[in-house]
């Protein structure tokens, strides 16, 4: 997998949604990028929470 | 000191021309007395009619706001009370010439003022009449953001995302951008997605073009569907 320290490109997805979709597509979307990315094994930029050892 | 009768002809003579006097007092100024107050009973009752009628007229119209229609309301009745006044001053033999010069210097001195609050009150009347946004609608103006939860004349209430009471002054308002986030129908979303130099972008590409294309809630134009 690719890391994050090697951000060089940012790709803009840009939709158009009805008022009351906006928020629950937005939500979707992130998701459906997250997990297509992490198929392919492509980093994305999810906040990594530290946890407890 | 009027010297004391001193016989009962005398004093006769004399109540008779006290009698006369208070007649001729009474014819005078009795009739304008009567006259006064039947002005003043009449333009009382003129007074709620302007009001309950201006109500009912505005109440047959579903766009009109009720707090323009009770504000114009109030205004006629206060208008016709005036009027009511200086018509019962003039009647009673009042010079009605200089008072109509005073009230028009304390509207002036009121309107000085209260320069500011009627600037709110102004700018209340035409928020309400042109309408850049309406009650529920998100908007960001004043340097506040939220939902708009009422409005009045002197002020619109905004509730914030964190449902704090905003209350600001229509001035302020008017005076500066509107920014109506819910004004229309659609909005667009743009997702910023950083991805590593070294990752193929055609496989991102496609991965953002399935996920587009296979939600119906996605929109490719403000008014065209996708699908």
């Amino acid at each position: 997998m690719s890391k994050l320290t090697d951000i060089a490109v940012t790709v803009t997805v840009q939709i158009w949604v009805k008022l009351e979709d906006l928020l629950m597509v937005k939500g979707d979307l992130i998701l459906g990028l997250k997990l297509g990315f992490d198929r392919e094994g492509i980093a994305f930029p999810t906040p990594v929470f530290a946890t407890k050892s | 000191m009027d010297q004391i009768p001193v016989n009962s002809a005398q004093l006769e003579r004399q109540l008779s021309q006290a009698v006369e006097t208070a007649m001729a007092v009474v014819a005078t100024y009795g009739l304008r007395v009567l006259g006064a107050i039947a002005i003043l009973i009449l333009g009382w009752i003129a007074a709620g009619i302007a009001q309950k009628e201006i109500l009912r007229g505005f109440g047959r119209f579903k766009g009109v706001d009720q707090t323009i229609v009770t504000f114009t309301a109030s205004i006629a009745k206060y208008a016709v009370l005036t009027f009511t006044i200086i018509a019962v001053l003039s009647s009673v033999g009042v010079q009605t010439t200089s008072f109509v010069a005073v009230v028009g210097a304390m509207g002036l001195a009121i309107g000085l003022a209260l320069q500011g609050t009627l600037n709110h009150v102004a700018s209340g009347v035409l928020l309400i009449v042109f309408r850049p946004f309406r009650v529920g609608d998100v908007v960001e103006t004043a340097g506040v953001a939220g939902t708009v939860k009422a409005m009045t004349l002197f002020t619109t209430e905004l509730a914030s995302a964190d449902n704090v009471k905003i209350v600001v002054p229509n001035g302020a308002i008017l005076g500066g951008v509107i920014k109506n986030v819910t004004g229309h129908g659609t909005r667009r979303i743009d997702i910023d997605v950083p991805v590593a130099h070294s990752s193929d972008i055609s496989k991102v590409l496609d991965i953002a073009r399935g996920l587009v294309v296979k939600d119906s809630r996605i929109w490719l134009t403000p008014r065209l569907p996708l699908l």
